[in-house]
């Protein structure tokens, strides 16, 4: 191979490596995080130790040299915890997290070209080097020391052991070897015959046989020459990897018969040119000739057979399981996505508008299809929310410390899924209400203890969805938010008035309100009153809510509403005068028509009477400031949100509609009551009304008159 | 190990009892020796073994290339039972094609089934 395909097969496979690497990374903080919990639990310590294991071989092997041999370095002492030689300490966990730190720093800075200072990896190896005993530094010069039994990447390996002649006299018998052998993994086994001589040549107590063995298993090459350590000097033991799992040069098919004996040096390659052009098996033809014994084409022949079988079966689970695709191509495949949903809207508008029934048939057919099309899509994006709860661990574990206090975080619903990109711009909110939690909600553990409390503080992370949308709930049982003390802060911020009469919910808003912070210190965890107003930000440009509840004394739950996507919604299209609007259909629960009989005013609000219900009502082409004839018969579609059900007035009711989400420009970021907007099939434009906004703003609206 | 000799039809018949391992090799090597030297066709009778290695196969092996080259013929009986050829399979006895002394298609360690 050239230096150029070297340098190609290298950035293939290091890009191929890049997300597993992150993952890795992950799981040796999350390992980590569980040993802590569980420092003596043998299971957690190999979690651990199977991950630096994993990133310094699949490091090693994608030429990451000092990533390898950094991770070499820690594994070594988790090697010396899983022999018993040390136990786990808060000191060997707190740097072995900072060693995960600085592998992530040297993984960016292959990936994200970020800059990792040598001088830490340095001085990380130089502090684990001080706290291995005695002898276990050079715990890799150590022959004997048993080959640790980690789960590497499934490899196969074809192995020829020809034993010393006189490997019986000795007192061992290659059968104990090669049924060791076969404790690694699966097997295949010939026993190379043709040097037995006749009986009158044979000397019954030396061994003639020597054995091909192709050995498919997990746990690398160390393990197989472990099993012939006794007898390495006197016998002759080739290995060589024929198949690894993720490999790049993967061909389905395997090599020929030929290319196998040339390989394992029982054929030359001018005997295989001169034979291939004969119409023969070159098995029989190779055997015919003299060129190489039946036993070594049995043993290639098993060979063949064995990696052709592994690599279908291979390929069999991968078609069944998951494959890897850059993020950035599913955006663009959701976008694409997107645009097919409009032009299908105005091919059934035109369809709907012709005479054609073949149009319309057809119309609908590309309706349907786009419709599962754009559901599949959407479920691809799809990701656990768990994948961003695990990270907080690391957070709460740092923060608590930091603190001084004790936190315990519990997690419910990571199972949960919501749209990737929803997922992606949730990571900073939930930090900083997180970060808010510990510092500002969880009291000291004395003082915990003095008010009856268990030393620890909670937080209970959750999630679960609700209709269209996942709610996130952070709950704490610290202090409770001080009401008292953010009405002040609003006084002598002018946030409000001093004679201001707040309800809980107005206090709770004035939290998320720009540079509002009760904190009387500024630490460098939270305080700054920044992070609540960017929470709000965010997770409102995600067109999600906030809502917070609190009981001073007892804790805090903030819940925060996303939808599943940002993408594409099921919209309920409706029409005032010409324009159009959208209701996201999660929410509809029903449409009535609006008539005198059933309608009353109660003070400024308007009621409507449904089937001997009292529902309030909102007359959308008054609040829009909507010129034109009203119709003889309006329309009101009724939502529910948060269990209370409303009607909004509209002219006429179109039905459901696939709604591509486009957002509105930066200048119609103050329109409250919109939330964004979508292509119709005709071309125009229709806005997506944002239901729980526009109720709230009716609300503030009829508190204050 | 015990070794009786018979004759049947002009065969000569070995039955091997005891263990067939590395300590009673020398003695099965001069047992086939013996026979083969002597009579046109061989058979050994392996039936009541309870014990055996790879140098019995080796020796078994051996014997049967002799014969080969003598133009005799030699049989073994009694190791279709399952714990020998679970044994010899898995230490890669077994064959799809006998070796190169195999013209009559004689191999002992001719198999269908494969142990992996």
């Amino acid at each position: 191979m050239s230096d150029d395909n070297e340098t190609f097969d290298l950035d293939v496979l290091r890009e191929m490596f890049k997300s597993e690497a992150y993952e890795l990374i992950g799981e040796l903080e999350n390992a980590l995080l569980a040993l802590e919990e569980s420092p003596r639990e043998k299971d957690v310590i190999s979690r651990v130790f199977r991950a630096l294991h994993t990133i310094k071989g699949s490091g090693g092997a994608c030429g990451f040299d000092n990533i390898s041999h950094f991770a070499h370095e820690v594994e070594g002492v988790y090697d010396a915890i899983r022999n018993d030689k040390m136990v786990v300490t808060r000191e060997i966990i707190n740097l072995t997290l900072a060693a995960r730190d600085q592998i992530a720093a040297l993984f960016d800075e292959v990936y994200k070209h970020t800059t990792a200072e040598s001088e830490v990896t340095e001085q990380i190896i130089n502090r684990f080097r001080s706290l291995l005993p005695q002898g276990a530094a050079s715990r890799t010069k150590q022959p004997a020391e048993p080959a640790p039994t980690v789960q590497e990447p499934q490899a196969t390996y074809r192995i020829r052991f020809r034993p010393a002649r006189d490997i019986f006299l000795t007192g061992t018998n290659p059968q104990f070897l090669i049924d060791e052998l076969r404790t690694l993994g699966t097997c295949r086994v010939v026993a190379q015959l043709g040097d037995i001589p006749p009986l009158e040549a044979l000397d019954p107590e030396l061994c003639y046989i020597y054995w091909d063995v192709i050995l498919t298993t997990t746990k690398g090459v160390n393990a197989i020459k472990d099993v012939f350590i006794f007898i390495q000097d006197t016998s002759e033991l080739t290995i060589e990897p024929i198949d690894i799992e993720g490999g790049l040069s993967e061909d389905d098919d395997y090599k020929k018969l030929g290319e196998i004996l040339v390989e394992r040096g029982d054929l030359s390659a001018a005997d295989i040119e001169e034979i291939s052009s004969e119409q023969k098996r070159i098995g029989e033809l190779l055997v015919e000739k003299g060129l190489v014994n039946n036993d070594r084409v049995e043993a290639a022949l098993t060979e063949q057979q064995h990696v052709r079988g592994l690599r279908k079966e291979r390929q069999k689970s991968e078609e069944l399981t998951s494959i890897r695709v850059q993020s950035d191509k599913l955006d663009k495949l959701v976008d694409l996505v997107g645009e097919l949903v409009t032009v299908q809207a105005r091919l059934t508008q035109v369809a709907t508008e012709g005479t054609s029934a073949l149009l319309l048939t057809i119309a609908e057919e590309v309706e349907r299809l786009t419709a599962e099309l754009r559901d599949n899509t959407m479920s691809i994006r799809m990701l656990p929310i768990g994948t961003i709860f695990n990270k907080f661990r690391r957070l709460v574990r740092d923060l608590s410390q930091s603190l001084g206090k004790g936190v315990d975080l519990f997690m419910e619903g990571a199972e949960t899924e919501l749209d990737k990109s929803v997922i992606e711009k949730l990571h900073d909110p939930l930090v900083h209400l997180i970060r808010n939690c510990i510092d500002h909600g969880i009291e000291m553990p004395d003082e915990r203890q003095a008010l009856g409390k268990a030393r620890n503080g909670n937080i209970i992370l959750s999630a679960a969805h609700s209709g269209a949308h996942v709610l996130i709930r952070i709950d704490d049982d610290g202090a409770g938010i001080d009401t008292e003390a953010i009405r002040r802060k609003g006084i002598e911020r002018g946030m409000i008035s001093a004679d201001a009469e707040l309800t809980e919910k107005e206090l709770y808003a004035l939290i998320l309100a720009p540079g509002f912070s009760t904190a009387k210190q500024v630490t460098d965890v939270s305080g700054r009153g920044v992070g609540m107003d960017v929470v709000k930000q965010a997770i409102e440009a995600l067109r999600g809510t906030i809502e917070i509840t609190s009981t001073r004394g007892e804790g805090t739950t903030i819940i925060l509403s996303l939808p599943l996507t940002l993408a594409i919604i099921d919209g309920f299209l409706t029409r005032i005068g010409n324009e159009h609007f959208v209701f996201p259909l999660s929410l509809v629960d029903e449409c009535v028509e609006l008539t005198a009989a059933q309608s009353h005013k109660m003070g400024d609000r308007d009621l409507l009477n449904v089937r001997g219900e009292i529902v309030p009502y909102i007359k959308l082409r008054e609040r829009f400031a909507m010129e034109g004839e009203r119709p003889s018969i309006e329309q009101v579609v009724i939502a529910k949100v948060d269990n209370v059900r409303v009607g909004f007035v509209v002219d006429h009711v179109v039905g459901g509609h696939q709604t591509v989400i486009k957002n509105l420009g930066k200048m119609y970021k103050g329109v409250e009551g919109v939330s964004g907007a979508t292509i119709l099939g005709n071309g125009s434009v229709a806005l997506i009304l944002d239901v729980p906004r526009l109720i709230k703003t009716v609300e503030r609206e009829e508190t204050k008159t | 190990m015990d070794i009786r000799h018979t004759q049947k039809n002009g065969c000569e018949v070995l039955t091997v009892s005891g263990s067939l391992t590395v300590k009673h090799a020398k003695a099965l090597r001069e047992s086939l020796l013996e026979a083969v030297r002597k009579a046109p066709a061989v058979e050994v009778n392996v039936e009541a073994i309870g014990d055996l290695d790879v140098t019995f196969a080796q020796v078994i092996c051996s014997a049967h290339r002799m014969a080969a080259d003598l133009n005799k013929q030699m049989t073994i009986t009694g190791l279709e039972q399952e714990r020998f050829s679970q044994l010899l399979g898995r230490f890669g006895f077994f064959r799809h094609i006998g070796c190169q002394e195999n013209t009559r298609k004689s191999c002992l360690w001719l198999h269908d089934h494969e142990t992996s």
